[in-house]
């Protein structure tokens, strides 16, 4: 048998050479590797919010819930580059003041998520932070199993947007499962 | 009693032959230092070689792997894949039948080893959607490509060897081995149902889930180049066309070009080499990356393997043995039974290729003391067929089993001798009733 496997190896090695491999990259261009066939198991779900995001998704709560046993981080991501802006050009309580009514707005944005979401029997957990929104969610990401990414996220005008910059580069750049809602 | 000069030709082409099997040493090296050591001592004269290697088949087999190495970079084998994927419709019968019609019908046109390449890691695909065992599917796959070989002139090796030293045509190969392939492929089709049929269930909704992933490829996306699809479709349609009136070509050009002679003819090969320059100047691929990819061990095997076996002419081996054969059998009848299952058996440990390089000189040995033209037939029908005899027995089984293996499906050696020897024993015990029959010796 290990004379068979032997010569089967020897002779596939005289007659092909080097094309399997390069055959093996053309198909893997277009059909799924046994690793991508295999369910990618969901336990985990980052959900970015900012000021952008105006209103809870209904839709996003529902297919979000079809992940069982699954936990949703609802991380309100509040600019820093622009709180110290505001810094700079006017003074330290107007940038508290800013950073107060933001995290007003994200905690009202959370409660009404987590509402959304632990009704359907999922989940939740907050994180109220300060950074870069682009940055730190590619930082965090691979904590995670999944993105599920608002499709305004850090737009400046949410009101006109379809999808905005931010939220296609975040797709673009994940090396996890994107949503985009 | 041989003489020194016979005994070292004998004991080259033996250790040749033993080397060859067990290939740790390439095949093309083993084949080249037999012939290096037959022309050092001088048993094969320089002009000796030189009318010994068939350039017909070397130039043949070059032409159709610049044809295909050119068709291979536009996605046309991946376009085929996908397509016969899609028309199975999440049916495991299906799947067998149509890529083994599939697989049938390319290997009788194009190369065995690329089709078979091309078309396994689909069908190790759909298996893996289907969760079925993949093995009759990739058994049914060798098999169907060694019979579709079978039938035409450019589908096997032992058949572009046969044609070019014999002077067979296009046409008579479809018309003899055409009809023994197909009724062959319609046997191997029925066995295969009925020993794995039964295990090639799937639940309806299982298909529907199958259909729907299999749907999802896109086989235009496989294109890589659609120009180039388009004219190596082209030209491959060409190249057959011109392999049907290879033989009487010069009736046709001569209604066009008067200048032309009318008892114009072209050999298989020089067919091959237009149809390869027409794609090469058509393509304006860089003729340098074509020619790389041409399999030079291949070419440099089979002259190797000629000049060993001429040795063996030269010193009067073949000879020897075809008096043999001779006194053995009275009959055409006799000596096509003695050779097709010689050959059918022989193939199935030496590899097609070697054997027929041997026998071919010995049926134009045998010439003299009786019509050899329906033994030619018997030869190809034994060692196309034979191919299915064991796992070692053909390239392409070769080349399945070892993608296979790279893929975590392991087909062990009786596994395939079981269903290769039955298929070898019902593919040329009906061929050679259907030879018996066209020759009206029945």
């Amino acid at each position: 048998m290990a004379y068979y496997k032997g010569l089967i190896k020897r002779k596939f090695k005289d007659v092909v050479g080097s094309k399997y491999e390069t055959i093996q990259k053309e198909y893997s261009e277009f059909i799924l590797t046994e690793e991508e066939m295999r369910p990618h198991e969901i336990k985990t779900i980052l959900l970015p919010l900012d000021y952008s995001v105006t209103e809870v998704s209904e839709s996003i709560c529902e297919l979000l819930a079809t992940y069982e046993n699954a936990t949703v981080t609802l991380m309100y991501i509040t600019d820093a580059h622009i709180a110290e802006i505001v810094r700079s050009s006017l003074d330290d309580a107007a940038a508290r003041e800013f950073i107060r009514k933001k995290e007003e707005y994200g905690t009202r944005l959370q409660d009404d998520y987590e509402h959304c979401l632990t009704s359907r029997g999922i989940r939740c957990m907050r994180r109220m932070i300060h950074g870069d929104k682009q940055q730190d969610v590619l930082k965090l990401a691979p904590d995670f199993d999944m993105i599920a990414l608002p499709k305004c996220y850090a737009s400046n005008h949410p009101d006109a947007c379809t999808v905005s910059s931010d939220a296609v580069l975040l797709a673009q750049s994940l090396t996890q499962p994107a949503i985009v809602f | 009693m041989l003489t020194t000069i016979q005994l070292i030709a004998l004991v080259v082409f033996i250790a040749t032959y033993i080397l060859i099997i067990d290939e740790r040493i390439h095949r093309a090296v083993a084949a080249m230092a037999g012939a290096a050591v037959v022309v050092f001592l001088g048993i094969v004269p320089w002009e000796s070689m030189l009318e010994h290697i068939d350039f017909g088949t070397i130039f043949l087999l070059m032409g159709m792997m610049i044809i295909i190495n050119v068709a291979r970079h536009s996605g046309l084998f991946e376009y085929i894949a996908i397509r016969t994927a899609k028309m199975a419709k999440g049916s495991p019968i299906m799947v067998l039948v149509l890529f083994s019609v599939v697989t049938a019908i390319v290997s009788a046109f194009l190369d065995n080893v690329t089709t078979v390449l091309l078309l396994t890691p689909m069908l190790l695909y759909i298996t893996k959607l289907m969760d079925l065992n993949p093995v009759p599917f990739l058994l049914a796959e060798i098999i169907s490509s060694n019979v579709g070989g079978a039938g035409t002139l450019i589908g096997d090796p032992p058949n572009i060897m046969i044609a070019s030293s014999a002077g067979l045509t296009f046409n008579e190969f479809i018309t003899t081995m055409g009809p023994i392939a197909a009724v062959d492929m319609v046997l191997v089709l029925i066995l295969f149902l009925a020993v794995y049929g039964r295990s090639m269930k799937v639940t309806p909704e299982e298909k529907g889930i199958i259909t729907k992933t299999i749907n999802s490829l896109d086989e235009e996306g496989a294109i890589t180049d659609r120009k180039l699809f388009k004219k190596s479709v082209m030209v491959i349609l060409l190249v057959v066309f011109l392999f049907f009136i290879h033989s009487s070509i010069g009736t046709y050009l001569h209604m066009i070009f008067p200048f032309v002679d009318p008892a114009l003819a072209l050999e298989p090969a020089e067919v091959a080499l237009i149809g390869a320059a027409i794609i090469l100047i058509w393509s304006r691929v860089q003729p340098d990356e074509i020619f790389e990819k041409i399999e030079w061990t291949a070419l440099f095997f089979f002259a190797g393997l000629f000049v060993i076996v001429g040795a063996l002419v030269n010193t009067g081996i073949i000879e020897m043995v075809s008096q043999y054969m001779i006194s053995m059998v009275s009959n055409q009848f006799e000596a096509m039974f003695v050779i097709a299952w010689f050959s059918a058996f022989a193939s199935a440990i030496v590899d097609n290729i070697p054997l027929t390089a041997a026998l071919i000189p010995l049926i134009h040995d045998m010439s003299g003391t009786m019509d050899v033209y329906p033994l030619w037939w018997a030869l190809s029908l034994g060692a196309c067929m034979g191919g299915n005899g064991t796992a070692i027995a053909a390239s392409a089984n070769v080349v399945v089993l070892g993608v296979a293996e790279r893929e975590g499906v392991a087909i062990t050696f009786m596994q395939f001798l079981k269903i290769g020897m039955v298929t070898l024993v019902i593919t040329v015990a009906v061929g050679l009733l259907m030879l018996y029959a066209m020759f009206g010796m029945l």
